[in-house]
C-alpha cells in the first residue's frame, strides 16, 4: 500500500512513460509537418498566383502557420519529454499553457486552407472566371496571371479551365484584344513541337484535335490546391488527434502531482 | 475516324433525282469550336451528288445561305430556267430576305476522296482539312475591299440561326443539276459574358466539414480540461492545508515506522511538515537517482 501511495504522488511510472512516448512521437510529427508546409510554401506546382490574385490566399496562409506549429510541436514536445521525466508541476504547467496555444493555432491553420481548398477548387468556376478576367489584361496581376497560364498550357499541354472551349462560350479581356475569327483561343493551346513551334496554326484555328490541346488545366490545378491542403489540413489534423489525448494524460498527470 | 467514315457512308445513299441530304456540321473533332460566333463549319458534300453513277464533265458546288426565319423553309435557288440565283451577301442582307450565294468550290469526285487519316500530317494537313471542310463567313475582309471580285464570304452574326444548301451546277451550260435539301437550322454562337459566372462553392466537401467541426470544438474540451486541472489542483492545495494535521498525523505514523522509501518522500506532505529541511532531503535524494 505505501510504495504505491508513494508513486501516485510522484505520478506513476505508466503516465509518465505514456507521456514521454506521446511527446515523441509529437516531436517526431512536428518536424515532418515544419518539413512538409516548407514543401508547400516553397509552391512546387506554382499555382501561388491564381490564389493571390483571387484576393486570398489562404492555403499559404494556413502554411505558413504550419510552419511555425511544426517547429514549435518539435520544441514544445521536446520540453514536454522533460518535463514529465522531472514530474516538476511548473514546468508540466508550462508545457501545457504552451502547447495549448500551439494547438490552437494549428487548429486555425487546418481549418484555414480546407476552407480555402474549397472556395478555390470544389467547382471550376472561380478559376474560370478569373482566368477570362486576367488573361492578358494589361495590369500587374493580368501580366502575372497570363504568364503562370502561358507557361501551365505549355507544359501540362492543356488549354482553358476546362478545355479550349471556355475562350469561346465566354466573353473574356482575351475576346477582346483578339477577334474571335483571328483567333478562337489563345496560340498557347496549340500543340507544339519539341521545341514549341505550333504544328499547324491554321489546324488549330480550327480546333482539329490533332493540333489542339482538348484538356482542361482544372485536373493540374485542383491537383495541386489538394495536395498542398492534404498536407497541411489532414495531417495536420493528425498530429492534433494525437495531441489531444497526450495533452488530456499531462492534465491528469499534473492534477496527481 | 469511323464516325466520319459512317456520315460519309450515309452520304452515298442517294434517293430520286434530287438529292435527300442535308448539308451537315462538321465532325467535332475536326472542328472543336464550331459553330462559332461568325462562322460556321460544315462538311463539304462529299460523294453526295455523284454516289452511285460518276459524274461526267465539270462540276462545280455552290453553297447557299439562308437566314432562318418563318416562312423561309423551302425557298429555292433556281428560277424556272435552272439557273442559280446570284443574290449575293449585302443584296440579302446577310440572307435575312433571301438565300445568298457564299461560297464556289470544285466538286470532289467520289472516287478521289482524301484520306482523313493522314490529317495528323502536318504537311497534308492543310489540304486535307480544305478538302473536308467549308468555313461559312470565313473571309472577313471582302466586304470592305474594293478591289475584291468573286464570292463574298463575310462573317455571320453572332446568336443567328442560319440554314445551308449545297447546288451541283454544270460548269458548261451554268445550269443547276441537282441540289442538297436545307440543312436543319444551325445557330451561331453567343458567348457569356464572364462576369455572370457564378463562383458561389457550392456543397462543403465531407473533409471541410470534418475538419472544421471536429477542430472547432476539441480546443474548447482541451480549455475545460485544462481549466477543470488547474481548479482540481488548487482545491487539493486547498484541502491539504486545511487537513494538514489531521493527514499529517497519520502519514508520519505510518512512515516513521519502517521507513524504507526516503527516495520517494511524499513530497507535498513534507513540504507541509517541515518545508526547508525537507525539501533538501528531497532534492539531495533525486540527485542520487
Amino acid at each position: 500500500m505505501a510504495p504505491a501511495a508513494a508513486e501516485g504522488e510522484k505520478g506513476s511510472p505508466i503516465v509518465v512513460g505514456l507521456l514521454v512516448v506521446g511527446n515523441t512521437i509529437i516531436l517526431l510529427s512536428g518536424l515532418a509537418l515544419f518539413a512538409e508546409t516548407v514543401w508547400v510554401t516553397a509552391d512546387q506546382y506554382r499555382v501561388y498566383p491564381l490564389m493571390g490574385v483571387s484576393g486570398k490566399d489562404d492555403v499559404v496562409a494556413g502554411a505558413w502557420i504550419a510552419i511555425f506549429c511544426g517547429f514549435s510541436f518539435f520544441a514544445v514536445a521536446s520540453f514536454g519529454v522533460g518535463a514529465a521525466l522531472c514530474c516538476r508541476r511548473s514546468m508540466i504547467l508550462m508545457y501545457l499553457v504552451l502547447m495549448l496555444i500551439i494547438y490552437i493555432f494549428e487548429c486555425a491553420s487546418c481549418i484555414t486552407s480546407y476552407t480555402h481548398r474549397d472556395y478555390m477548387v470544389s467547382n471550376p468556376s472561380l478559376i474560370t472566371k478569373q482566368m477570362l478576367t486576367f488573361y492578358s489584361a494589361n495590369t500587374d496581376q493580368g501580366q502575372e496571371l497570363t504568364r503562370l497560364w502561358d507557361r501551365m498550357m505549355i507544359e501540362q499541354e492543356c488549354c482553358g479551365t476546362s478545355g479550349p472551349m471556355d475562350w469561346v462560350n465566354y466573353t473574356s479581356t482575351f475576346r477582346a484584344a483578339t477577334l474571335e475569327a483571328v483567333f478562337p483561343w489563345p496560340p498557347l493551346c496549340c500543340r507544339r513541337t519539341g521545341n514549341f513551334i505550333p504544328l499547324n496554326e491554321e489546324g488549330c484555328r480550327v480546333g482539329h484535335v490533332d493540333y489542339l490541346f482538348i484538356k482542361g488545366c482544372f485536373e493540374h490545378i485542383s491537383h495541386a490546391i489538394n495536395s498542398y491542403t492534404w498536407g497541411i489540413s489532414w495531417f495536420g489534423f493528425s498530429i492534433l488527434m494525437w495531441t489531444l489525448p497526450v495533452m488530456l494524460i499531462a492534465m491528469y498527470l499534473y492534477t496527481t502531482l | 475516324m469511323p464516325p466520319l467514315w459512317a456520315v460519309l457512308a450515309l452520304g452515298c445513299l442517294r434517293i430520286g433525282s434530287t438529292v435527300d441530304l442535308q448539308p451537315q456540321l462538321a465532325s467535332i473533332a475536326f472542328a472543336t469550336n464550331n459553330p462559332t460566333l461568325t462562322t460556321v463549319a460544315l462538311e463539304k458534300p462529299l460523294c453526295m451528288f455523284d454516289s452511285t453513277v460518276p459524274l461526267m464533265g465539270s462540276y462545280k458546288v455552290l453553297l447557299y445561305v439562308m437566314a432562318d426565319l418563318a416562312g423561309s423553309r423551302n425557298t429555292s435557288i433556281q428560277d424556272s430556267n435552272k439557273t442559280p440565283l446570284r443574290a449575293t451577301f449585302q443584296q440579302t442582307m446577310g440572307g435575312r430576305t433571301g438565300p445568298y450565294q457564299a461560297a464556289a468550290f470544285d466538286l470532289t469526285p467520289c472516287s478521289d476522296l482524301p484520306s482523313l487519316d493522314a490529317v495528323g500530317d502536318v504537311s497534308q494537313a492543310l489540304a486535307i482539312l480544305d478538302a473536308y471542310l467549308i468555313r461559312v463567313g470565313d473571309n472577313r475582309t471582302c466586304l470592305w475591299d474594293p478591289n475584291f471580285r468573286g464570292l463574298c464570304n463575310p462573317p455571320l452574326a453572332a446568336a443567328t440561326a442560319y440554314r445551308f444548301k449545297y447546288a451541283l451546277v454544270n460548269v458548261s451550260t451554268g445550269l443547276v443539276q441537282d441540289e442538297s435539301l436545307w440543312s436543319d437550322p444551325i445557330r451561331t454562337n453567343q458567348p457569356t459574358p464572364f462576369a455572370a459566372i457564378d463562383t458561389w462553392p457550392g456543397r462543403r466537401s465531407g473533409g471541410m466539414i470534418v475538419i472544421t467541426s471536429i477542430l472547432g470544438s476539441l480546443p474548447f474540451f482541451l480549455l475545460v480540461g485544462f481549466a477543470g486541472a488547474i481548479a482540481l489542483s488548487f482545491v487539493d492545495v486547498g484541502s491539504s492545508d486545511g487537513e494538514t494535521t489531521t493527514t499529517h498525523n497519520a502519514q508520519i505514523t505510518q512512515e516513521a515506522v519502517p521507513k524504507p522509501l526516503g527516495a520517494s518522500e511524499p513530497a507535498y506532505a513534507s513540504v507541509n511538515l517541515a518545508p526547508p529541511l525537507d525539501r533538501a532531503e528531497v532534492f539531495s535524494s533525486r540527485l542520487q537517482d
